[in-house]
């Protein structure tokens, strides 16, 4: 995406966020969308100027390209994922167990509902991958 | 893998920062491949090699274990 279109996309968030925070149109959730609201703005902000950043300075510009191409950060990143996705998946079904146990029968069956989401997304996510190579 | 990256860089007078540059990969990447603690792909390797002017397999050492 070029600078100019992440521009867009960041003044837009900013906008969203801060029409989510003005509109009270939430009589239930007016805190939590008023919560979505600022951090929509706080992140806009921050990604709007980092990309003034990036479109005016060119030295910026290379060691960010440099960063986000290397392939040994894509290989690092990759490996933080799959850790990432490896532990999740551990800790809820653990949690799941621990939660039935406690006779919290919601968040035990919600535990579990998320480990069979991840394990079939991973499924879907091998064969797809796997067609494309 | 081992390799000789090190030590064809120091013999062409170049540093980490310009053979990273030349690479289009970061500093540390350098480093890591160096220390051997990260293996480049073959694009990577070849790239490499070619700026040197030598063959990939005169760069890294590729042992049978």
């Amino acid at each position: 995406m070029s600078g100019s279109k992440r521009m867009i996309l960041y003044a837009a968030e900013i906008l969203i966020g801060a029409a989510l925070w003005i509109m009270p149109f939430f009589p239930d959730g007016g805190d939590y969308v008023r919560g979505l609201g600022s951090g929509l703005v706080v992140v806009g902000v921050l990604q709007l100027v980092r990309n003034i950043r990036y479109v005016t300075d060119s030295e910026y510009r290379e060691k960010a390209d440099i960063s986000v191409n290397d392939e040994r950060n894509r290989y690092i990143a990759k490996s933080a994922w799959a850790w990432a996705g490896y532990t999740f998946v551990l800790c809820t079904a653990v949690g799941s167990v621990v939660f039935r146990l406690m006779g919290k029968r919601e968040l035990s069956a919600a535990a579990g509902m998320a480990v069979c989401l991840l394990v079939s997304l991973y499924w879907i996510s091998y064969v797809v991958i796997s067609k494309k190579n | 893998m081992k390799n000789r990256i090190e030590e064809m860089r120091r013999e062409r007078g170049i540093s980490q920062e310009e053979l990273a540059k030349c690479a289009n990969v970061s500093r540390q990447t350098v480093s890591s491949l160096e220390n051997g603690r990260y293996n480049p792909s073959i694009m990577l390797a070849h790239k490499i090699a070619r700026l040197f002017g030598a063959a990939i397999e005169d760069v890294f050492i590729f042992e049978e274990e």
